[in-house]
């Protein structure tokens, strides 16, 4: 399967600073959310982005995960967090736009701040959907664009800036989850409409 | 918890607010045009928002603490250029112009954060 080596140099670059850009404040506050969102884990999990792993203490104990990342370095920290999981997680290099598991393989898929950085993500998400049993569940915790002014004058001021090191802060998943034919169950908005918990659910057939 | 993240964000916006209060009072003023004034100071303080919210964000979280700072930023650059050029208040109370600016950029995001909370859900 190919890897999308811009995207990867991108991220092994950020891999140096992630935890302390990523895993102090912006963890602390996003906790109560990730944790409500992954409390739903059940059967066979796939989660997207893996990072350093800073997600991986507010999973469930228990679980069964087979984690992705494109980024080598990201992957390297993130071995330490799967060792002290209390459960099972694989860690595999893999580009989100290009799965190497067979159709239909999990019940479950996860995200959490993946579609901010998957260069096409409409091709991302319909790569989840392959990947998902018919009906199965996609949970997402994102950050998008907003429809409020200001804030949406703010992120497109932005965007340019934090595209180059980082995440794109303008994308409208929900619109791309329609666009990969997911159905939007539930939408929960925990920073204006920026920072949100998305259930979607894969088509029946 | 909460009440940490209250007052990290209240510190952060009226930090911008400030800092660009004084950034704009000495060196945008002078244009002498009020119009062109404005659109300078905002784009300064919208600047000195994102400069400024990088120091901020490691210790009170992300997009929590970027978008109301810079909206603190463009507040403040708006508000103390236009009242420095009609000269409503002396120099040294355009700081505290900039930081209630801030205050007021805390509030505006708070607000709006209660207006969208849980938009649609089944």
């Amino acid at each position: 399967m190919a890897i999308d080596t811009k995207t990867r140099d991108k991220w092994d670059r950020a891999a140096t600073f992630f935890d302390i850009s990523a895993g102090l404040g912006t963890e602390k506050r996003w906790e109560p959310f990730k944790k409500a969102l992954f409390s739903h884990m059940d059967g066979d999990i796939l989660f997207m982005a893996a990072g350093t792993g800073l997600d991986f203490p507010c999973f469930p104990p228990g679980m069964t995960v087979t984690a992705i990342d494109i980024s080598p370095k990201m992957l390297e920290k993130a071995k330490i967090r799967a060792i002290n999981y209390q459960g099972r997680i694989d860690l595999l290099e893999m580009d989100v736009q290009s799965l190497a598991f067979s159709d239909g393989r999990f019940d479950q898929v996860f995200t959490s701040c993946t579609f901010c950085s998957v260069p096409d993500p409409v091709a991302g998400l319909m790569e989840i959907r392959r990947v998902l049993k018919p009906g199965g569940m996609l949970r997402m915790f994102e950050h998008t664009a907003s429809g409020i002014f200001p804030f949406n004058l703010m992120l497109h001021l932005m965007n340019p800036i934090s595209r180059i090191f980082g995440p794109e802060v303008t994308r409208d998943t929900l619109n791309n989850l329609d666009r990969a034919r997911f159905a939007i169950l539930k939408v929960e908005n925990h920073f204006l409409d920026v920072v949100r918990s998305i259930h979607a659910k894969a088509p029946e057939m | 918890m909460r009440l940490y993240f209250v007052i990290g964000d209240l510190m952060a916006t009226t930090f911008c607010g400030w800092l660009t209060a004084v950034t704009v009072s000495h060196w945008i003023s002078s244009t002498g045009s009020m119009v062109l004034a404005m659109g300078l100071g905002m784009a300064v303080g919208i600047m000195i928002g994102m400069v400024t919210a990088l120091g901020f964000m490691p210790f009170f979280g992300a997009m929590e603490v970027m978008l109301p700072v810079m909206l603190a930023g463009k507040l403040s650059g708006m508000l103390v250029a236009m009242g420095s050029v009609m000269h409503w208040l002396p120099m040294a109370w355009m700081d505290a112009m900039g930081m209630l600016s801030g205050v007021l950029a805390f509030l505006w995001t708070t607000l709006a954060q209660y207006r969208v909370k849980d938009v649609y859900g089944h």
